[in-house]
């Protein structure tokens, strides 16, 4: 699972104003559309409150090293007993 | 008060700018977003071939604008090197890079030591390496993406401890 698109949107929003107001002020929906993100990174940048783009981008990391943590007990859970491992995140 | 990492933030200003500039294949065009930025970050980002002494740095002029002064003396890919340091240094003093807490980030007083990793970052990107990467040798990319031998050492490590974090 790439971390890429959701790097590329938070730098977005320190490179460009008007990016960065939209994310931050109602437009978020319409412009995270350009980006090929999964369902569930969609839910978590909607459901993100944030005023500054310190915020937004404290909130995306956060998401990103928890789906890692998750994703390396998924994987160390069913390799243990022998299932086929899968990249998916499962919250 | 909490602060990205600067890891992430190289991460995401250097993936920013690749897709800004529809970079898809080595080598990254460093100097054309010094001489064309952003329009955002036009009053901090430039290019002048010329500094006092055979290196490079990052100064704003009395119009208060930016630039990356690089000694045209230096070797060609010690120049990209130097850019690409020279754009972190930038990004650190736009508006956009206060507003998310690049400063507070930096941790070494003169900011060289991330400076350098936002450079490795944008040089020599994860997601443009070849698919057998791991099976070339360091010469190698650094040939590829015309970054010195040592930085592709480092960033080589850099890439493998990302993948096993990630297992």
């Amino acid at each position: 699972m790439s971390n890429l698109n959701l790097e590329v949107l938070v730098g977005r929003a320190v490179i460009s104003k008007q990016f960065k107001a939209g994310l931050l002020n109602g437009h978020r929906a319409e412009l995270i559309q350009e980006y090929n993100l999964e369902p569930e990174e969609i839910a978590v940048l909607m459901a993100i409150r944030a005023d500054t783009v310190k915020e937004f981008a404290i909130a995306v990391e956060q998401f990103m090293a928890n789906r890692q943590a998750a994703g390396s007990r998924h994987r160390a859970i069913w390799g243990q007993i022998g299932l086929p491992v899968t990249a998916s995140y499962h919250s | 008060m909490a602060q990205p990492s600067i890891e992430f933030l190289c991460a995401c200003l250097a993936n920013a700018l690749l897709y800004y500039y529809h970079v898809e294949r080595p080598p990254v065009p460093i100097e054309e977003m010094l001489l064309m930025p952003p329009p955002d970050l036009a009053g901090d980002l430039a290019l002048v071939r010329w500094a006092p002494y055979v290196g490079s740095m990052y100064r704003r002029g009395l119009s208060q604008r930016g630039a990356v002064y690089v000694h045209p003396k230096l070797e060609p890919i010690e120049q990209r090197m130097a850019m690409a340091s020279g754009l972190f240094l930038g990004l650190r003093n736009s508006e956009g890079g206060q507003a998310v807490g690049l400063e507070q980030s930096v941790v070494s007083e003169d900011a060289q030591v991330e400076s350098e990793l936002f450079a490795r970052y944008i040089l020599m990107p994860a997601h443009l390496l070849p698919p057998d990467w791991e099976t070339l040798t360091p010469q190698v990319l650094a040939g590829l993406f015309e970054v010195p031998l040592d930085v592709a050492e480092i960033r080589m490590e850099e890439l493998h401890t990302e993948i096993h974090k990630a297992e």
